[in-house]
């Protein structure tokens, strides 16, 4: 059930729901009114997100506008109809009222426009002024939504970044002191072998194992064949490998 | 939506209650709101300031102490983090391995560490620690416990753990002991390679021979890496450096041949053992490259331990001292004079056995003449008088010209350090005076280092040109693959090649009749010539009875590649010659030298079939 409004009633403007349906459709060109404007913006925002908890099967939509239009019921029709296809409803039930008194009483300018409806519509449910929404507030509502939503997400980039690179950095420490012990084997394989073959060349020098050094009369050298490449086979002594049996190319 | 009037009469039927209840908030607030009025207005609006002014100042105040944390002591904190954090490294960047011809290992470093006690520290008793140490560190417990009761702290328990051992010490996981890592340079191959490899000392500075000479690409310059570290003690990478890990394995490759080294050195030994040398050296260079593929040098000292070896041995003395080379140099003077034109390869001289020049009466060194004679008898003989006729044909501006040319007096140019230039008198005196001639003309009376007589008979080996002798192959990777190689003078001709094998084949002759007899070898064409010298006295004249022998070989003759230099200095005793002292050595290693370049024989051996007309292939 709507609520009425009497357009006598007051003069400061407290439209009802022709005037919201006007004041909807005049919302896309701004509204530069009074203050009281505002507050009753506010208020009604706040009343809408109020009441969108608590819908009342009947609701009472008063917004407030200051146009002053004459109340048509096919205009009615058509905002309420409008307003519940938007679900914007305001419905105002009766406990509401103080609420809605006390956002209305946080603008002190709303107050008067208050004691008026006060007065005038004893079991009106009091509305807080519904003047039209500064377009800033709207674009800086959005942009707060909107901003709230990218901050969660680079929150969480954040925390993923974060993570990954302290994987990675785990990751080469592990591989650095994998670094380490390769190195260290390296090196240790490196000085053991040279030690190894110092010792057995001076070992075989000592020729206490009887190993002798090679010698020319012990080579056979062989003349090449025709096409086949020269073959050198040294000497056939097993142990002849004596001075440093390291790595000579094509020995054995 | 105008109300149905049943719907403005259920509205006032219900109105009542609310109404009344509007009323009464209306009336309490009707009172209050004249009451509240003014407050209503200040007070929620206070309120509202007031909380808003204490954020603004909580926030303010966060401001400013950020502006003062992160500006004004903004330096001095991050200092403070810095110390905390980040830990100064020096990664793992040794000096580069020195490796031979065939890759063995001549010099490694290895890190080792210092260890310290801190008895204060200690969170057992000494005894405890005492055992379990004393096995590492070599030392009775009992020691251990007296050092340690003779300092609270900083007492250095040892300074060249090894890090096997290491590892064992910090395993023990004790408190009060403290490692010091440092790097120390280990050579596998102590004393084999002293001469030519040198040491490093305390600070990692290369002293002598290779590591002294190729400092700068033994030594990687490495800054301290400073590396943030996380709370658990893992270093982190966020400050490091582009590579900061070394990524090259590049090692330096000689051209040194352990085997023949090894050969070399016993035989040289074994000489000086049995005339009681002073010292020797030998000296097998490559000489179609100039290659050094052995150079020995006794005595030497272990380059693991140098600090308690003589220190007039870290020099080497192939390369820093000067002797006269006698009777080795006279196949260059017969090469100079082939190559001027005044002699041919069979004129002949009458070798009287004494010629004056001048107030001086020169001799044969055994004090005979040969009569008339060819010049490659001449050198057989080794003959002074032959070979001062032979220079008396040239004249002493020219003669003066070509000494120079072959590097008289002047310093080899080769990568070992420490290099002596020879002494040559000056030109003026040399060609106003014939005595200086004539001494030159059988090697006394100017001075050279083994080394430069090698490079010269190189000459004589590879068809005249001089090469220098270099110890380095380059810096090699693990694959074998070269990297780099150092830059050399190019070789430079001296001799024609024709005139170069002439004196060479001379010089077979000294081997096959002359006094080389000792180093033949069946189955090998080998050229030779034995030097017994006077040595020099710093006084002036010479040291009665001091002699310095040698004895240079080439092989093999039809394609002349090696040149082998034995010099031993002062042999005591009746037969101490060239031809008895050094021949023997030359033999010995070229016997070596055989199989490890395996050359094959020129000629026939006994039972094989003749290969005489064959010239073999020059190895590689």
């Amino acid at each position: 059930m709507a609520a009425v409004r009497k357009s006598a009633v007051s003069s400061n403007g407290s439209g009802l729901q022709s005037g919201s349906t006007s004041r909807r459709r005049k919302r896309r060109t701004k509204n530069p009114e009074s203050s009281v404007q505002k507050s009753a913006n506010l208020a009604t925002e706040t009343s809408s997100v109020l009441n969108k908890k608590r819908p009342a099967p009947q609701s009472l939509s008063l917004p407030l506008t200051p146009e002053r239009k004459p109340l048509s019921g096919s205009d009615s029709h058509q905002a309420k109809r409008r307003r519940y296809s938007r679900g914007l409803n305001l419905s105002l039930p009766f406990a509401m009222g103080r609420v809605i008194n006390s956002s209305a009483s946080l603008q002190s300018q709303s107050t008067e426009q208050h004691k008026n409806l006060n007065t005038q519509l004893p079991y009106m449910p009091i509305v807080p002024n519904a003047k039209a929404m500064p377009l800033w507030l709207l674009r800086m509502h959005t942009f707060h939504r909107h901003s709230t939503g990218l901050a969660f997400l680079l929150v969480a980039a954040a925390l993923v970044v974060y993570g990954w690179t302290v994987y990675t950095q785990e990751l080469w420490g592990q591989n650095y002191r994998r670094l380490q012990n390769l190195q260290r084997y390296e090196r240790q394989m490196t000085t053991t072998n040279a030690t190894l073959t110092n010792k057995i060349a001076e070992e075989a020098e000592n020729s206490k194992m009887g190993l002798v050094s090679p010698d020319p009369s012990d080579t056979v050298f062989i003349p090449p064949a025709s096409h086949e490449p020269e073959v050198v086979a040294p000497s056939p002594k097993p142990a002849a490998e004596t001075k440093s049996p390291s790595s000579s190319r094509l020995g054995y | 939506m105008p109300k149905s009037p049943s719907q403005l009469k259920l509205r006032k039927l219900r109105q009542p209650e609310f109404a009344r209840r509007q009323r009464v908030a209306k009336h309490k607030d009707k009172q209050a709101t004249v009451t509240t009025t003014q407050e209503q207005k200040s007070n929620p609006k206070f309120r509202l300031l007031t909380v808003w002014g204490i954020l603004m100042a909580a926030g303010l105040g966060l401001a400013i102490n950020l502006y003062n944390l992160q500006i004004i002591q903004g330096t001095k904190l991050t200092e403070r983090a810095r110390n905390q954090q980040m830990v100064s490294l020096r990664p793992y960047m040794p000096r580069r391995l020195i490796v031979d011809r065939n890759d063995n290992v001549l010099a490694v470093d290895r890190p080792v560490y210092t260890l310290y006690a801190h008895p204060q520290l200690f969170s057992k008793s000494k005894e405890e620690i005492a055992e379990k140490l004393a096995p590492l560190l070599d030392k009775t417990p009992a020691d251990l416990v007296k050092i340690f009761q003779s300092q609270k702290t900083g007492i250095t328990l040892t300074s060249k753990l090894p890090e096997t051992i290491a590892d064992q010490v910090i395993g023990f996981r004790l408190d009060g002991l403290e490692l010091i890592p440092k790097y120390s340079r280990y050579y596998p191959q102590d004393d084999l390679m002293a001469d030519i490899v040198g040491y490093v000392n305390i600070d990692r500075r290369g002293q002598a021979g290779v590591e002294y000479s190729q400092e700068q690409w033994l030594e990687r310059s490495v800054k301290t890496v400073r590396l943030s570290r996380a709370g658990n003690g893992a270093l982190m990478p966020d400050y490091a450096p582009e590579g900061f890990l070394n990524a090259d394995d590049l090692r330096m490759k000689l051209t040194i041949d352990s085997r023949l080294q090894r050969a070399a050195r016993a035989a040289l030994k074994a000489q000086l053992e049995q005339f009681k040398g002073k010292r020797g050296a030998v000296l097998v260079m490559d000489a179609l490259d100039g290659s050094i593929l052995a150079l020995v040098s006794q005595p030497t000292y272990n380059p693991n331990e140098y600090s308690q070896a003589d220190i007039s041995l870290f020099k080497n003395w192939t390369v820093s001292d000067l002797y006269e080379p006698g009777s080795t140099f006279k196949p260059l003077n017969v090469a100079i004079a082939l190559e001027n034109g005044v002699i041919r390869a069979d004129d002949t001289f009458n070798d009287s056995g004494a010629i004056q020049i001048g107030k001086y009466t020169i001799r044969n060194a055994g004090r005979n003449g040969y009569g008339r004679i060819n010049i490659a008898q001449i050198l057989q003989n080794s003959s002074n008088i032959g070979m001062v006729q032979i220079i008396q044909k040239l004249k002493p501006s020219v003669y003066y010209n070509w000494l120079e040319r072959l590097g008289l007096g002047q310093p080899v140019d080769t990568d070992l350090p420490f290099v002596a230039s020879g002494k040559l008198k000056n030109q003026e005196t040399f060609i106003h005076s014939p005595i200086e001639t004539a001494t030159t003309s059988f090697g006394q009376g100017f001075s050279m280092t083994p080394l430069q007589l090698v490079q010269m008979q190189g000459a004589l080996a590879n068809g005249g040109k001089l090469v220098t002798p270099h110890v380095i192959q380059g810096l090699v990777d693990s694959k074998g693959q070269i990297h780099y190689t150092p830059n050399r003078p190019a070789p430079r001709q001296i001799f024609s090649a024709t005139t170069a094998q002439k004196v060479v084949e001379m010089m077979e002759t000294v081997v096959t009749e002359g006094t080389g007899k000792a180093a033949q070898i069946p189955g090998y064409r080998i050229a030779g010539k034995t030097g017994t010298a006077q040595k020099a006295s710093p006084n002036g004249g010479y040291i009665p009875g001091a002699r310095i022998t040698s004895f240079v070989g080439i092989l093999p003759v039809e394609s002349p590649r090696y040149v082998i230099l034995a010099v031993v200095d002062e042999p005591k005793g009746e037969n101490a010659y060239g031809s008895t002292v050094a021949a023997p050595i030359v033999k010995a290693v070229m016997d070596a030298l055989i199989p490890i370049e395996r050359i094959p024989p020129s000629q026939e051996i006994e039972q094989k079939s003749t290969q005489d007309n064959q010239k073999p292939a020059v190895r590689d």
